[in-house]
């Protein structure tokens, strides 16, 4: 050590101890000047404290906007009525072979359910996974929060008029004719949603985009579906903008940090598999076709589910301002997935 | 495949004590975050840009950028070099967005220290002084001092904001006394004069 890391130690030694309030040490080489500069910066430091009105104001403000920010990333009915919504359009189309995909709607909806702590958090913005054991089901007695989407409260439709949710302890029906729009023509489907699609300059050999549907508001998405050419599922694309955020369950080490033109992206490989589908649950009303699960259905759901690493596969980042969603079955390998993302323009 | 640990998350006080985790994302744990770290931000700010209006203005900012970045945090270092990283961008963009730095001879107001008013006129000319000696050093030698010294962050904190060594980081505050020592001494002299 020579002598000015000697005396550089000795000068953070001793404004440490000042700083800190604790005794100093003796026998350094410090000149008298010097201790008498660091003690009077010490004591400015010291001295110097803010206006207690402006600290009280700012943490007023601050805790009002954390509150606001809180409710906006709990759990939402809109991931709900998405999750089944995508259920109900996978059971019309009889893909069996979309099973997958079901179950992943169901995974999805037990947000709906429960808040409970996150077990990992990771690095996207909108899109927050978190990793458990077992899929989490509060039961009658836990905690369910369902919020009004208040963004949209505005519209002149409002979710609860479009759904029917009651207690936790009932039966959940949800009617979905009115949520969902097809159109070949993407851009009656950007006018409704409010954003214009990205499209993939790449998609694997064989894949076609097929068609797209509009999930309206509150879960304003827009789904693009890829098919091969023997009309078996391929992936879909589904965007919505990066507003609010979405935290499904996964399961444990499902999920990947990855790279994607240089920015974070997460695959999720895996699956929700539960004991039964939901394919024949839906039934015509008079308000259209109808969802209905009763508790007793969700509870066997949940409890029986378990985590299928070769089941599915997502692939998750944010682009532009949108939250990107690639989904797609075993059969795509992951590099496909990450071309296809890469390849986004 | 990802850390999925907890404890990931989970921040870290200076005493080693858990004051926060990120998902938890209680009120009070932000209350108890921002209280500990308020009086820090602003002491280095005010250090900085020598007004405590625009210290107060640029500390909300801080704390609002840190809210809204809160997820981001990953337990990696500690959470004051991380806040204080955010008031140093702050900092540096306020003068950057300027073409001249405030006038050192506009009032330099510090709300709520002693009432005596000798006592609060001298104060105002010794963080004017240092405020103006620290614009004629090393960017890096006054944001170790002030760091260390102002927001009481450690000096491996420091380092973790400037991307230095613990021994390069004492160095610097060293040489920021050292400098600061041949800045004021003239004007100690003549402040002792005119009291004379």
């Amino acid at each position: 050590m020579d002598k000015s890391e000697k005396s550089a130690e000795d000068l953070v030694e001793f404004l440490t101890a000042l700083r800190d309030e604790q005794a100093t040490p003796h026998s350094l080489s410090l000149s008298e000047e010097e201790v008498t500069l660091t003690k009077e910066l010490v004591s400015l430091a010291k001295a110097v404290d803010p206006d207690p009105h402006f600290v009280r104001e700012v943490e007023k403000r601050l805790l009002a906007l954390y509150k606001a920010e809180q409710r906006s990333t709990a759990p939402s009915l809109s991931n709900f009525v998405a999750d089944l919504v995508l259920i109900w359009r996978l059971t019309m189309l009889k893909q069996k072979r979309f099973v997958y995909a079901i179950v992943v709607g169901i995974a999805l909806m037990v947000s709906v359910f429960t808040v409970l702590p996150a077990l990992a958090q990771f690095t996207l913005t909108h899109f927050a996974p978190r990793e458990v054991e077992k899929l989490p089901f509060a039961g009658d007695a836990g905690t369910r929060s369902i919020e009004s989407p208040e963004p949209y409260s505005s519209t002149s439709e409002t979710l609860e008029e479009r759904t029917d949710f009651t207690a936790k302890s009932e039966s959940a029906s949800l009617s979905i004719d009115p949520l969902i729009s097809y159109s070949s023509d993407i851009k009656t489907l950007e006018g409704q949603a409010g954003f214009l699609v990205l499209w993939p300059r790449y998609v694997p050999p064989g894949c076609y985009f097929r068609e797209g549907y509009y999930l309206d508001k509150p879960i304003a998405e827009i789904h693009l579906v890829y098919d091969s050419d023997n009309n078996q599922p391929c992936f879909d694309m589904i965007q919505r903008q990066a507003d609010r955020i979405h935290r499904p369950f996964v399961g444990p080490g499902a999920v990947e940090e990855m790279d994607i033109n240089g920015k974070a992206a997460l695959y999720i490989g895996g699956v929700w598999v539960v004991n039964e589908s939901l394919a024949d649950r839906g039934t015509m009303s008079d308000r259209g076709l109808m969802i209905t699960l009763s508790p007793e259905e969700k509870a066997k759901l949940f409890e029986g589910a378990t985590w299928v690493e070769a089941g599915s596969q997502q692939l998750v980042f944010e682009h532009s301002g949108l939250l990107i969603r690639i989904q797609a079955g075993p059969s795509i390998p992951k590099e496909e997935l990450v071309k296809i993302a890469e390849s986004i323009e | 495949m990802v850390e999925t640990s907890k404890t990931r998350w989970t921040m870290q006080s200076n005493s080693g004590e858990p004051f926060a985790n990120v998902d938890d994302h209680s009120s009070k744990t932000f209350s108890e975050f921002y209280s500990c770290h308020i009086a820090r931000v602003y002491r280095y700010i005010l250090t900085n840009v020598g007004d405590s209006q625009v210290a107060q203005d640029l500390t909300s900012e801080s704390f609002l950028a840190a809210l809204k970045n809160f997820h981001r945090y990953r337990g990696e270092g500690s959470p004051s070099a991380w806040l204080l990283g955010i008031a140093r961008h702050k900092v540096k963009d306020y003068f950057r967005s300027r073409q001249n730095p405030l006038p050192l001879e506009s009032v330099i107001s510090i709300a709520s220290i002693t009432p005596s008013p000798e006592e609060l006129a001298e104060q105002r000319f010794q963080i004017a002084q240092v405020t103006k000696a620290l614009r004629a050093l090393s960017p890096n030698r006054a944001d170790a001092l002030v760091l260390h010294t102002f927001a009481g962050l450690s000096v491996g904190e420091i380092g973790q904001i400037l991307g230095k060594s613990d021994g390069a980081v004492k160095l610097l505050i060293y040489r920021a006394v050292q400098d600061l020592k041949m800045f004021l001494a003239p004007e100690k002299e003549g402040l002792k004069n005119g009291q004379e």
